[in-house]
């Protein structure tokens, strides 16, 4: 009894037996009865002298981390959850570079929260130069000691894994970052042939991933729109996964996002539209697609 | 006052039916209103922004109370877009046009919206695609507290699929006469106000 008044991850709520619907005291009744409590379906409930204490099992908080992108924290409950990796995929043109660095750029100009971007493909050079159209200096971000842009082949990332993240980690120790990006998780799993191998080198990059205090965005290249029927290995590892469309309408391309997974999160299930505007990318949760 | 005024008066949302002289009756709808207080957002699919702005202007009609959604100039909003207008990529981009619908309510508040026309856009899209866009934006309206005018060209498929989602059809004749049938209208309220 004395442990259970000591935990401290559960809510309880003391209703007093006036109050409590449903649960009335019967003439002759032992309100101290536990197995009556756990009929009602309470687990292990406290009694405190006459009162019958309602036992709820409560959530604990979830950390969360807001995106900083316009719309799509509110489908989300405000945010990713905290060091989580989520799979941010689509096919070309779909805007998921666009959408992982603005994730990045406003963790540190929002939230204070340093970032790390790791490519596989496009050069720093590109990159900058594309980002600078939004208004998103990284140059001056790097400067400022908040933002690490580290080009890398697939080769050498598997080679940092086996010693435990070499430079990637220096790189998130030093300017203390909280977000990471990897462009993209297609080049990495091309390094092998085969799809065990492609799902042990996942996980070990996942697990490496998990253990470096950031909330983690892992950008994936697909050739059909949508996720496929046959889930992957990376579908399943990720925590979240968020699919970007470049839906083609007639002569008209129409831009689109689904949150297709999300641990621990009541999301919408809607698609809905998302523009490229001149400051990064809005979603429209509240919009329809047509 | 006639029977158009005062159904465009009395009622949230309107489907105006019209034939040859379309362009009349859009002038006439745009009088009226003018004339009713409250700023007009105006969606073209029809006519580019200048040569509306420019008719309007000839029909002593002032584009001051008019902010402009225009669908059909093929645009794209920069720094020399005029600050009464905002471009849609083209007339069938709806996701696009509903949106920019609802970044206009948001900010210019208009208390009437012209929407010219449903009919442009059986040229590009069938007849469902602009079934789902009126119920959503007549939902839009009324949510909003917004007058909605829909002109369109006499067309039975698109009258009797959007006739549930206005509150009145009015059905004008060649020679410019409204032919006003009151068992068309479908809002209760509007039938109280006939007796």
């Amino acid at each position: 009894m004395k442990d259970e008044l000591d935990r401290t991850n559960n809510e309880q709520e003391e209703v007093p037996e006036d109050n409590q619907p449903g649960i009335r005291p019967q003439s002759g009744e032992d309100f101290k009865d536990v197995a009556h409590h756990k009929q009602l379906g309470h687990a292990e409930p406290i009694i405190k002298g006459n009162i019958k204490v309602k036992h709820r099992p409560s959530t604990p908080a979830i950390k969360r981390v807001p995106t900083g992108i316009p719309g799509l924290d509110q489908a989300i409950e405000g945010g990713l959850k905290k060091n989580s990796v989520t799979l941010a995929g689509g096919c070309a043109g779909a805007g998921k570079s666009i959408f992982a660095m603005q994730f990045l750029v406003k963790g540190i100009t929002e939230f204070d929260e340093p970032g790390v971007y790791v490519s596989f493909e496009e050069s720093r050079k590109e990159v900058y130069e594309d980002m600078l159209r939004f208004g998103w200096d990284l140059k001056k971000l790097e400067e400022e000691g908040k933002f690490e842009f580290i080009e890398y082949t697939p080769e050498q990332v598997e080679k940092i894994m086996k010693t435990g993240g070499g430079v990637i980690r220096d790189v998130i120790d030093k300017i203390g970052a909280k977000r990471l990006i990897i462009d993209s998780i297609s080049a990495f799993m091309l390094l092998h042939e085969t799809e065990l191998k492609r799902r042990e080198s996942a996980l070990a990059l996942f697990a490496m991933l998990r253990r470096w205090d950031c909330t983690t965005l892992v950008i994936g290249q697909y050739a059909q729109e949508g996720p496929s029927h046959e889930s992957s290995v990376l579908e399943f590892e990720v925590d979240s996964i968020i699919w970007l469309y470049n839906i083609k309408k007639e002569d008209i391309r129409v831009r689109a996002l689904e949150v297709f997974k999300m641990r621990g999160t009541k999301h919408t299930a809607k698609t809905f539209p998302v523009q490229i505007k001149e400051d990064g990318i809005v979603l429209y949760p509240e919009e329809t697609l047509f | 006052m006639t029977d158009l005024d005062k159904k465009l008066q009395d009622n949230d949302v309107s489907l105006i039916v019209c034939g040859e002289d379309y362009q009349e009756a859009i002038v006439r709808i745009v009088k009226e209103a003018e004339r009713q207080c409250g700023k007009i957002c105006y969606v073209t699919l029809n006519k580019p922004y200048a040569s509306l702005t420019d008719l309007l202007r000839k029909k002593g009609i002032a584009a001051e109370r008019f902010f402009f959604i225009d669908g059909i100039s093929k645009r794209v909003n920069d720094g020399n877009s005029p600050a009464n207008c905002v471009f849609v990529t083209a007339p069938d981009a709806l996701t696009e046009l509903n949106i920019a619908i609802t970044r206009t309510i948001e900010k210019q508040r208009p208390t009437i919206l012209v929407f010219d026309s449903l009919s442009t856009l059986l040229i590009y899209l069938p007849t469902n695609s602009i079934i789902k866009f009126t119920q959503e934006l007549t939902k839009k309206m009324k949510v909003n507290n917004i007058r909605a005018i829909f002109p369109i060209i006499r067309n039975k498929e698109l009258i009797d699929n959007i006739s549930m989602f206005v509150d009145t059809v009015v059905s004008r004749k060649f020679d410019g006469e409204d032919e006003v049938d009151p068992s068309e209208s479908q809002n209760p309220e509007a039938k109280e106000n006939e007796r």
